[in-house]
């Protein structure tokens, strides 16, 4: 491996190849043939008077939109939340860093159910008030409005802002205000002149990242939105799904794949530029305790605001799952385990479960075995800055740039004819899960193999270790943890993608996201009451998977994801 | 008129971190144009003795008197100190010239007059045509230098220096002390250095104030520091070892294994338990000298020795007693295991302070 025989590295590197042509280029190449060659002939003007379309301009608008004001105003909010992590010391630090994580690993879906449940029409806010106050009608009407998913993108995203922003500013060295104070700064002028300089390629990388989420948001639209709204995605999976105009799907697949490489690349250089890792390392040694009121008032606010925003939807998630008509009930997860007349599913919902692990286990084992083989590819060029390297690294990362309503679209016009049927294959849910999270493990394995110093392989060879046990006794150790932790991050993505799996699940093998979203879209007590149930156990797998690394990692509860 | 030169004045000052004294009444004052080294081990206080004069730290007890008057509710950017960081602290979005400039443009300096002082610190660091250059393109030594000149821009009252040099290699180390001084001097700038390297204390200091363990031990010239340390742990920290537990019996006699030495000012006619410092280079080989009347000798055996180019340090056992000594190259010393006769010259004998 050390004397790396450029054979062997392409063999090991053969398979993440061939998987990524068959599963990720191919599909894309078939979206992009099916825009310009709609009827298997050279017709662009096909493709022109879809684009010209005024459905095309309005989403386009639409999505950009949206995504604009998400970005403003998660921006808005979470920069003093970043500022008090940066900045001070106090009480319950950590657990609320915990906490901070719960976003990020949360499916898209179970976010929209926990935001209907809390918000909703038939949502226990409104619930409350209506008993409490004696109303013939729900007060809170944001269900099926912009406003509504807008405050779920504030949810997800801004911890996101919060972590990077906050991460960056505590790493700040805390000498250069002091050396700008002692050249006779005040403490405006510094924050002027140094420290928001200093962060703004953090807060531009931050906000990029976020404009990406919202641009390519889909769950959470489709649900909280309602037929009245669509992003791109959403249109996407309208027009295929739904209107069966594949077309009209590929033309507005084609843009989001532009625009979306765009902002990966776009974003690629900014963080390069600024070092900006994605998840920061938060550093506490900076910062300083609460002394005058005013601070005081100040990250309470903050502190309250936090709390708010990110556990209240969670609980009221956990208490409508098990709140009836007639008050505090278990019918909803006892459903889950009969098949109804009234039921959507010609299986037990709870069948559901069974797919979503067993298919989380296939794309995890899956993306494991070629998320290491690139990784060792890759750590093998010793110049990690050489020309080939930084090429084959962005190929390896390309499907985190594509959203998995085009994957998925690309899945049904592809793999459903030969050469390639997987029509009715089993297989086909694991291998789009597999692609969505094989960079993300790539981004886990990666920098702990390139740390390795390359004198630790030498020593072990000295002593007579043969390549293969050098990898098997010096890289495999060093690294398992790395491993471990994509691993968890490959299973937790499988259990909550919802984008491809809403084009490429088949009707009687539902995984819990896609059941949910169907319990979602059906009138009645029972479906509504069984989403709320089927997402508090998907929200409780998730989160316990990122528990019990947060334990194995030790104090250290965040992975470190794409450092 | 003595007094009204006296710039900086430090008066009990104590400071506290969680309830633990970092800084235990501490008492100095500088002059004018004076340089002084706070030299200590690390954690012994010395930064934070630095930025409580800088003001980046609350005085917990005592008073900071500057120019006679009390500095301590003046913030930092009202002070016009200037402080060279451990790190630099180099603004990294900023140019040479901009890092440079910025204490400047801080006090409204007009663009003209600003530009010409920029260039005339630049050429007294010895960076002139290096304005334009970004920090990161920067050598260490470089950076140093920026540095200085950044903090030297905008005429600093007093300058304050934290292990300027910590981070740099000895050659270049020794080279740019020598540097600091002569502008310092030039400048004729009144400054407080932090380091805990005892070479470059001397070399760059009027004064050297030891600390140890947030307590200020002795305040001297380096001359007088290195023949008259004021206690054991003075003495350590300069890095003898020859120190050598005894009573003073009230003939002024020495009192120890090494026998009975004649020591000089002791006040005190009763018999006083004490430590005596014998400087490793005061003493020579005895049959190198005529031996003069009344000579302190010692006798022992060698027990190690090593060539160190410019003399030879001797470890002996003398009555069982570990002693060490630097010893001129001629004549070469006897070899290891074989016995040895030292004069020792009186002045290398100094009676320490409890």
């Amino acid at each position: 491996m050390q004397r790396s025989n450029p054979l062997f590295r392409w063999l090991l590197f053969s398979l993440p190849l061939i998987f990524l042509i068959l599963f990720y280029f191919y599909p894309l190449l078939k979206i992009v043939l099916l825009s310009f060659l709609p009827e298997g002939s050279w017709n662009p003007a096909r493709l022109g008077s879809l684009i010209h379309s005024p459905i095309y301009g309005r989403i386009l608008w639409f999505t950009c939109w949206q995504a604009a004001a998400s970005t403003l105003i998660t921006l808005t909010l979470a920069l003093p939340g970043a500022y008090i992590f940066a900045r001070y010391r106090f009480f319950g630090k950590n657990l609320l860093q915990a906490l901070l994580t719960v976003p990020f690993v949360l499916p898209t879906v179970v976010t929209a159910a926990a935001f209907r449940a809390l918000l909703g029409t038939n949502g226990l806010l409104n619930n409350w008030l209506m008993a409490g106050f004696d109303l013939s009608r729900p007060p809170i009407n944001i269900d099926q409005t912009v406003a509504f998913f807008l405050l779920a993108h504030v949810f997800y995203n801004y911890t996101l802002v919060v972590r990077i922003v906050g991460g960056f500013w505590a790493g700040l060295n805390p000498d250069l205000g002091a050396a700008a104070a002692m050249l006779g700064a005040s403490p405006r002028q510094i924050f002027y002149r140094i420290t928001l300089p200093l962060l703004l390629p953090a807060i531009g990388s931050a906000a990029l990242l976020v404009f990406i989420f919202c641009f390519t948001s889909f769950g959470v639209v489709l649900i909280l939105g309602g037929p009245g709204y669509a992003t791109l995605e959403v249109e996407i999976y309208r027009q295929s799904v739904q209107f069966f105009n594949l077309p009209m799907a590929a033309a507005l697949s084609l843009i989001q794949i532009a625009v979306n490489f765009l902002l990966m690349w776009l974003h690629a250089r900014l963080s390069r530029k600024s070092q900006v890792a994605f998840y920061a390392e938060s550093a506490t040694g900076t910062a300083i305790p609460l002394e005058t009121t005013g601070q005081r008032v100040f990250v309470g606010t903050n502190i309250l605001f936090m709390v708010l925003l990110l556990l209240t939807p969670l609980l009221a998630l956990l208490a409508r799952s098990v709140t009836g008509e007639d008050g505090l009930t278990l019918t909803y997860y006892l459903a889950l385990f009969s098949t109804q007349a009234r039921s959507v599913f010609s299986v037990e919902p709870i069948a559901a479960v069974a797919n979503s692990v067993g298919f989380a286990l296939a794309a995890m084992s899956l993306a494991v075995i070629l998320g290491l083989l690139a990784a060792t590819f890759l750590a093998s060029d010793r110049d990690k800055t050489s020309t080939g390297s930084t090429i084959w690294d962005a190929i390896i990362m390309l499907p985190l740039a594509t959203s998995a309503v085009t994957l998925g679209f690309g899945y049904i016009i592809t793999l459903n004819r030969p050469p390639l049927n997987l029509r009715d294959s089993l297989a086909i849910v694991p291998l789009a899960h597999a692609l969505v999270a094989f960079p993300f493990v790539v981004r886990c394995i990666l920098p702990s193999l390139r740390r390795i110093p390359p004198s630790l392989r030498e020593a072990a060879a000295l002593l007579g270790a043969s390549p293969y046990q050098v990898w098997r006794r010096v890289d495999i150790p060093i690294i398992s943890r790395a491993i471990l932790v994509g691993a968890v991050f490959a299973f937790s993505i499988s259990m909550g993608e919802f984008g491809a799996s809403a084009f490429v699940t088949r009707p009687h093998t539902p995984t819990m996201p896609v059941a949910i979203f169907r319990f979602l879209g059906q009138p009645g007590d029972l479906n509504y009451g069984q989403a709320m149930a089927m997402s508090s156990i998907l929200m409780l797998v998730t989160c316990s998977g990122f528990w019990l690394l947060g334990r194995l990692e030790g104090r250290n509860t965040s992975p470190g994801l794409l450092k | 008129m003595q007094d009204s030169q006296k710039i900086l004045e430090v008066v009990h000052l104590s400071n506290l971190y969680d309830g633990k004294p970092l800084l235990q009444d501490i008492n100095f004052s500088l002059m004018k144009g004076e340089i002084l080294c706070l030299l200590g081990p690390s954690g012994s206080g010395k930064t934070t003795l630095l930025r409580l004069l800088a003001g980046l730290e609350k005085v917990d007890a005592g008073t900071i008197l500057f120019c006679g008057r009390d500095i301590r509710h003046v913030p930092p950017h009202q002070r016009n100190f200037g402080m060279m960081f451990q790190e630099y602290a180099l603004f990294p979005h900023k140019s040479v010239q901009q890092n440079i400039a910025f204490g400047l443009e801080m006090q409204h300096c007009p663009v003209a007059e600003l530009t010409s002082r920029v260039e005339a610190v630049l050429t007294m660091v010895g960076l002139t045509g290096l304005a334009h250059r970004n920090i990161d393109e920067l050598s260490g030594g470089e950076r140093q230098r920026v540095a200085l000149a950044r903090s030297l821009a905008p005429e600093p009252q007093l300058l304050l220096l934290d292990e300027p040099l910590g981070s740099l290699d000895r050659a270049l180390r020794d080279r740019l002390t020598g540097e600091i001084r002569t502008i310092l001097k030039t400048l004729n700038v009144t400054a407080v250095f932090v380091t805990h390297d005892q070479a470059e204390a001397f070399s760059i200091a009027d004064k050297v104030a030891i600390l140890h363990h947030g307590i200020l031990q002795q305040f001297e010239t380096p001359e007088n520091l290195y023949r008259h340390p004021a206690n054991s742990t003075v003495a350590r920290f300069l890095g003898f070892h020859n120190l050598i537990a005894g009573t003073i019996t009230s003939d002024n006699m020495f009192q120890s294994p090494l026998g009975a030495l004649p020591v000089k000012n002791t006040a005190t006619d009763t018999i006083t338990r004490s430590t005596l410092l014998i400087r490793p280079e005061g003493a020579r080989l005895a049959q190198s000298l005529p031996a003069p009347q009344n000579a302190l000798q010692l006798s022992g055996t060698i027990t190690d020795r090593q060539f160190q180019g410019s003399t030879y340090r001797l470890n002996l056992d003398v009555n069982g007693l570990a002693l060490s000594f630097d010893l001129p190259i001629d004549p070469p010393p006897p070899e290891i295991g074989r016995p040895i006769q030292l004069v020792l010259n009186p002045s290398a004998l100094v009676l320490l302070g409890s």
